[in-house]
């Protein structure tokens, strides 16, 4: 390979060397920022709330300001400052270490990057299943069908945003069916779908639609993707975490749960020696 | 008046089988507590081995490795993963879990967040922690159905993709041809006496291979490893990121030494908006 070939391939990386060539935006010193084709100076700061900052930063769209509305209550719906939340846990953990503020939230926040809760990753499995689920049902199949091409466990479907036995109550559920109400928003078709699965599966398995359910119905309503909802979401627990760590960063060494030696239960092999 | 009944309420866990276990449980350690304190341990035992027992007779490779497989290894299984800890014990100031490091090092950040910095941007799928679990598991799945071929996409198909190729996780191309440093490290481990069934294996695959652009790739070589270790592939994340620690810390605490000015920034003229 002579030395003229090799620059030509390289050429992919060459032309990246010491420069930046986006669409996003751009800081010009002094002046203004262009941020997804506005002014962030002139037109955005004091004219837009900063949760439709955060949308116009991930997607590129500017939403109107109930869309916005809507997922700030979201994002408040998951702020619980109860350290036996395992993110709020990481924050008081951190309080306790006297971490800076900052790694105590975002420690926190990256635990809830999780495929168990944390309202962010869970996102797009339950986006994904409601968006799925719509076009089947579009394209004719039963809920019945649906529901059966989903895995079971133990004979149940496992649906994330339906996992919740009808006797336990989701006290965040109703609260976001008023405020959609309240900013005026007709019912989509993803959240007709959602009622109907709703129905479907408290009727012959026990199961529920929990906030994640119809929170995934909801924003596929309003045009987001699995993936889009995943970035809008990833510092939801933020606050809760932030929360918790100030709790514990104020009371001495070991003060949040301290552990007896033996509060761990040892389940390993017996002592035995080095050779 | 609804806070302070709700303060006396009925908690979640009283209302059904709250199904959470009343102790954390653990296989690896076991700490006997002091007769006067219950809060402090007078022993430490690892995987039934004493702690301090283990400072004595044994070297902090064979610790690590018995704390990731429950067993002290062999000489020869130490030597091996001695050889690749010093191979990728600096993945180089160009790395992209590096360079994050070293612009949080430049720009004044704590200094307790420059490892975790580097170390969440080294937990990606390309090039990174969570892309040596898929390579185990690809690696570990094709050796054991019948020895099947481990790369089934062939590169050349590739050819019009732009950037790097990727034959499979932890294998392909590095700014257009093989990996250099990667395989010389390769060839040094694979003539190790503690090289199992998987680093032969996998190399033997490689020089098969009828693309000259492709081969190991960091992540490709260190699974291998591990898997001739007997480490499983969950682990092997994060072992994965302890083998690229001292890297990462060491070149983020020398930019914390010198001004912010000393890392280039990019000037205008070199920014363009499309």
């Amino acid at each position: 390979m002579n030395s003229n070939k090799q620059l030509s391939d390289l050429d992919f990386w060459q032309k990246k060397r010491n420069k930046i060539s986006t669409s996003i935006g751009k800081w010009i010193g002094g002046d203004e920022v262009i941020c997804h084709g506005h002014l962030m100076m002139e037109d955005l700061l004091g004219n837009i709330s900063y949760m439709q900052m955060l949308v116009l930063n991930v997607t590129g769209r500017l939403v109107e300001e109930r869309v916005a509305k809507w997922l700030e209550g979201n994002f408040i719906g998951v702020s619980y400052p109860d350290a036996r939340i395992w993110c709020n846990t990481i924050g008081a953990l951190s309080g306790t270490m006297k971490t800076s503020v900052v790694a105590a939230t975002v420690t926190g926040t990256l635990a809830a990057d999780s495929r168990g809760y944390g309202g962010s990753q869970t996102s797009i499995y339950a986006m994904e299943f409601i968006q799925s689920a719509l076009k089947q049902k579009k394209s004719g199949k039963s809920l019945k069908d649906i529901i059966k091409e989903v895995n079971h466990k133990d004979g149940k479907p496992i649906i994330t945003g339906y996992a919740r036995p009808v006797s336990r109550n989701d006290e965040r559920l109703k609260p976001h069916q008023q405020m959609t109400q309240k900013l005026g928003f007709n019912q989509g078709e993803h959240v007709d779908l959602a009622y109907k699965i709703n129905h479907y599966l408290d009727k012959n398995y026990g199961l529920a639609m929990n906030v994640a359910g119809y929170s995934s119905a909801f924003l596929s309503d309003q045009g987001f993707s699995p993936e889009e909802m995943y970035r809008i979401k990833a510092l939801m627990v933020a606050s809760g975490v932030t929360a918790c760590y100030i709790d514990y960063a104020k009371r001495p060494s070991n003060s949040f749960l301290p552990q007896h030696c033996d509060d761990i239960k040892y389940e390993g092999l017996t002592p035995r020696e080095v050779k | 008046m609804k806070i302070s009944r709700l303060r006396r309420g009925v908690s979640m866990n009283q209302k059904t089988d709250f199904g959470y276990s009343k102790k954390t449980t653990t296989a690896i350690c076991y700490e006997k507590p002091s007769k006067n304190n219950p809060f402090v341990a007078e022993s430490i035992h690892l995987f039934g081995y004493d702690l301090l027992e283990l400072t004595k007779k044994k070297s902090f490779i064979e610790v690590l490795l018995l704390l990731y497989t429950g067993e002290l290894p062999t000489p020869n299984s130490t030597e091996l993963m001695n050889t690749l800890m010093i191979g990728l014990i600096n993945p180089g100031p160009r790395n992209p879990a590096v360079r994050a490091a070293m612009t949080a090092g430049i720009s004044k950040s704590n200094p307790p967040h420059l490892l975790p910095i580097g170390l969440m941007v080294l937990g990606g799928v390309d090039g990174g922690a969570a892309e040596v679990e898929k390579s185990m598991q690809l690696i570990q799945r094709s050796f054991t159905s019948n020895k099947k071929t481990l790369f089934s996409t062939n590169s050349t198909n590739t050819s019009m993709h732009e950037g790097d190729i990727k034959i499979a996780p932890g294998f392909g191309s590095s700014y257009g041809q093989k990996c250099i440093v990667t395989h010389q490290l390769a060839q040094h481990l694979i003539n190790r006496p503690g090289a199992g069934k998987y680093l032969h294996w996998v190399n033997e695959q490689l020089l098969n291979s009828n693309d000259d652009r492709v081969g190991w790739l960091p992540v490709g070589l260190a699974s291998a490893t591990f898997l001739d270790l007997g480490i499983q592939p969950r682990e092997g994340i994060a072992l994965f990121q302890i083998l690229y620690a001292p890297g990462i810390s060491a070149h983020a605490l020398e930019q914390t030494h010198k001004p912010i000015s000393s890392m280039p920034f990019l000037e205008d003229s070199q920014y363009e908006l499309k």
